[in-house]
């Protein structure tokens, strides 16, 4: 190979170098290692996979995509920080690799095989990450660029998923006869769906059991679809499209990312594709290209990272703070947003009757719904496939944070009437969703810290004791554990006031007296 | 003025070598023509000249493969007039006539792997990269093919001061002739079983001189004057080597009778690293006295403190931002 070949060069491993305890074998082999591409690189072991993904990254925001913003942010020791403008806000120098999302969410949805929604002004690269991401699962990019859904007013299901055979329309007795002729892109790895918001709203059902369910059925036939990173497009995702998306289609998006705003000091670089007329998506190097196979492993890798019970918890404590509606419910279990939204009732009108918390303090009151089970999934796997990236065996408590708001992002719909909002120096939270989730987050965490939580917590302790198991647990120690919940809960419902985190206790602390009085029933009939 | 072997064969592949410097330029608009110019000049013309020596056909593929590779050196600040460091133009010119015959197979390889091996020594404290040129500028000729160029760089290397590289150098002796391992270590007389066995045994005895210096090595310095350690190390003893701690950084240190160097290393192993003092070990006015041995250290201050491995000891202070390395036997 030619020591020299434009947009060809990916990132040197490693990528994120870092001293790790590893058995001290040296090998010559380094000593040849330098700026000359010779024999022996490319006969040298094959890189892990997450130092791939790092060097696809890499080439990406090096090569692909002008101007990358580095808005996910990590820090090693003290980091310069800049008060800027009449809002003074801050401007960071982070300490440690960071990273831009515009590029690194894309990829984390490619790894992990989820669905990601670029939304963000015409022309500004989105359908064409969207087709990078189609060529380093290996599609020819004339391949990805067919296979690319475009979204339009008139798009019927047969234009999406194909159509029954004519012939045989007209000649079979038996539905069963009928063949269908499936579109190319159901096969394929990779999905793009360009400007989704222009698709019919019947369309969009189709779509959405393919996305959901991964199945495509007409006339009684059912096409299987492969596991699929999906990319969807659209200018606008707060209902400028020609067609109100569905809930549960826009449910299905995993993850959200903006594309921000070129910076004209990157000219020159743009100068350079229209003169070497290069397209980024035409000369992705082979080095960074993935196999079916090898995503297939990317996802085991993904899954074998561990999320530390200290993170889960202060996920757990985060995910408590949203759902709980005092005012909703007669019973206790139906103190939630949801029951007001099911049961069609006004919101001013239920806000208003909520009057006795703090509505500033408590973060619940900033939102207008909680967290599904299918958002706090996603928000694991992506913390999972961040930390993986960064080639750590374990997520950090930074790795959510950066990930929650993109997962979060068109799923907890704050409520604006808030009186969080109407605060002059929250005003910026209203528009920039990431900011405020994060803050969120942020503020969660604060709390979590001020109750002490790590240290104490008796639900922790009560629930890991239950985890323990019930074999050979005796009627008089179960009757204790009964007891001390019993006593605990009255302990906690001590203060009156009720906040999210105390329900979701007082909820656990319920499953398990249930499940220790159902012991207690099973202990005493034998 | 170039050879006229060189000017026949830029004149020859003209076009296609303005395309690579017009690609090098979009690539690096800083690429400074005018030192790539005079690298032509210059360096590869040396080169273009050796091979055209050897084998007059050969030419035009190495002038090319040199071409490219000099463009990228060269856009690196590794490589003309104005390069950071003067070993790689060092080295294609002395190295030039000893490899003639494999850049004349092997163009890209063979130059690949001395630029790499010069520039990945420059790399590394305390190693002379003189001494690995001027070793394989001696013994290089004697290599029949990239493998024996291989082994025999990693040996000068070692020999040069990465003690780090010691035990893989070693088992690359394998791959050479006897005599031209023996010539690579600075023992030409000796049998290279004879040395093998003898080296195997003793990180300290040096082939060279057949004795071992009881001074040792002396690894190290402040950071602000180029050394690796913003305050003083703390140092610790791990299996065949030392692990250092300075200002929340961590440090492998390995040394033998070739030289020491510092690499960086995981808080983890400086943890797990021992700390004991070592017995047989004293501090004296001038240093240290191990096993009766005075070691000369001149470090202010009283605070001298040593730690033992299985065959080294390690003697550091508060007040040094150096650590010096001695033999634990005589």
């Amino acid at each position: 190979m030619s020591p020299f070949n434009l947009f060809q060069r990916v990132s040197k491993a490693p990528t994120n170098p870092r001293a790790e305890p590893a058995p001290r074998n040296f090998d010559v082999a380094e000593l040849y290692e330098g700026p000359v591409r010779t024999a022996a690189d490319a006969q040298a072991q094959p890189v892990r996979l997450d130092e791939k993904l790092r060097q696809a990254y890499f080439w990406i925001v090096n090569n692909a995509i002008i101007s990358p913003h580095y808005d996910i942010e990590y820090h090693d020791g003290p980091a310069a920080t800049f008060a800027v403008g009449d809002t003074r806000r801050t401007l960071t120098l982070p300490s440690a690799q960071s990273y831009s999302s515009y590029v690194l969410l894309p990829l984390l949805s490619f790894a992990a095989r989820r669905k990601c929604l670029f939304i963000g002004g015409p022309g500004r690269g989105k359908t064409a990450s969207a087709i990078l991401m189609g060529v380093l699962a290996g599609y020819p990019v004339r391949e990805v660029r067919r296979a690319m859904q475009h979204g339009h007013p008139q798009m019927t299901i047969a234009d999406l998923l194909g159509n029954p055979l004519p012939a045989d329309l007209v000649a079979a007795q038996d539905m069963g006869d009928i063949r269908i002729a499936w579109r190319k892109w159901l096969s394929m790895r990779v999905k793009i769906i360009d400007e989704y918001n222009r698709i019919p709203t019947r369309t969009q059902s189709a779509l959405l059991t393919v996305m959901g369910d991964n199945y495509a059925e007409i006339l009684n036939h059912v096409y299987e679809c492969p596991e699929s990173a999906w990319y969807l497009t659209a200018n606008d995702d707060r209902g400028g499209g020609t067609y109100q998306v569905v809930e549960a289609l826009r449910d299905r998006i995993d993850v959200v990312v903006q594309a921000l705003a070129f910076n004209p000091r990157f000219l020159d670089e743009l100068l350079l594709r229209i003169e070497e007329n290069i397209r980024p998506e035409e000369v992705v190097p082979r080095d960074i290209i993935f196999s079916e196979a090898e995503v297939d492993r990317l996802g085991e890798e993904i899954r074998a990272v561990e999320v530390p019970h200290d993170v889960r918890r202060r996920v757990e404590f985060f995910a408590s703070q949203f759902e709980l509606m005092e005012t909703a419910g007669a019973q206790f279990e139906y103190l939630t947003k949801d029951t007001v939204r099911l049961a069609g009732a006004d919101w001013a009108q239920a806000t208003a009757a909520d009057t006795g918390r703090d509505r500033m303090k408590d973060l619940g009151c900033q939102t207008r719904n909680g967290l599904s089970v299918r958002n706090l999934t996603t928000l694991l796997v992506f913390a999972k496939a961040l930390a993986y990236f960064r080639g750590n065996a374990a997520a950090t408590l930074d790795d959510v944070r950066h990930i929650l708001p993109f997962v979060l992002n068109d799923k907890l719909q704050p409520d604006l009437d808030a009186p969080f909002f109407a605060l002059p120096e929250n005003a910026a939270y209203r528009t920039d969703r990431l900011s405020w989730l994060r803050w969120l987050f942020d503020a969660s965490n604060a709390e979590y810290d001020r109750l002490d939580l790590d240290r104490n917590d008796p639900v922790g302790e009560l629930s890991a004791e239950f985890a323990r198991g019930l074999d050979g647990l005796s009627e008089r120690d179960t009757r204790a554990r009964l007891v001390r919940i019993e006593r605990l809960i009255e302990e906690r419902v001590k203060g009156r006031k009720l906040y999210g985190h105390l329900y979701d206790d007082l909820l656990k602390l319920k499953y398990l007296h249930q499940r220790y009085t159902n012991y207690l029933h099973w202990q005493q009939a034998r | 003025m170039v050879s006229d072997a060189l000017a026949s064969v830029l004149a020859s592949r003209r076009t296609l070598l303005n395309q690579r410097v017009a690609e090098a330029r979009h690539r690096q608009p800083s690429l400074d023509t005018a030192a790539f110019g005079a690298f032509v000049g210059d360096t590869l013309d040396k080169v273009c000249l050796a091979v055209h020596g050897v084998d007059t056909l050969a030419t035009g593929a190495a002038v090319e493969a040199a071409f490219e590779i000099g463009l990228v050196l060269v856009g690196q600040g590794l490589a003309g007039p104005k390069a950071r460091l003067p070993w790689v133009d060092r080295a294609w010119k002395q190295l030039a006539t000893p490899i003639a015959g494999l850049v004349a197979q092997a163009p890209e390889e063979t130059l690949g792997i001395v630029t790499n091996a010069v520039v990945r020594l420059s790399s590394v404290r305390g190693v002379q990269v003189e001494v690995w040129i001027d070793t394989m500028q001696a013994l290089a000729q004697r290599c029949r093919d990239l493998d024996e160029l291989r082994a025999l760089g990693a040996l000068c290397a070692w020999r040069a001061g990465m003690a780090h590289l010691r035990a893989a150098a070693l088992a690359q002796a394998e791959r050479l002739d006897p005599a031209l391992a023996s010539a690579a270590l600075g023992a030409p007389d000796t049998p290279w079983a004879t040395l093998r066995e003898r080296l195997a045994a003793d990180r300290w005895w040096n082939p060279a001189t057949g004795s071992v210096d009881a001074q040792g090595q002396t690894v190290g310095g402040f950071s602000g004057m180029d050394g690796p350690f913003a305050v003083p190390p703390a140092v610790r003893t791990g299996a065949g080597h030392f692990v250092a701690e300075s200002a929340g950084r961590h440090y492998l240190l390995m040394a033998d009778a070739f030289g020491a160097v510092v690499l960086p290393a995981a808080a983890d192993e400086f943890a797990q690293a021992g700390a004991a003092a070592p017995a047989g070990v004293s501090i004296t006015p001038r240093g240290g006295s191990v096993h009766g041995r005075e070691i000369v250290f001149s470090v202010p201050g009283d605070r001298l403190q040593a730690v033992s491995g299985a065959d080294s000891v390690a003697l550091f202070s508060p007040w040094s931002h150096h650590v010096r390395i001695v033999p634990a036997r005589a």
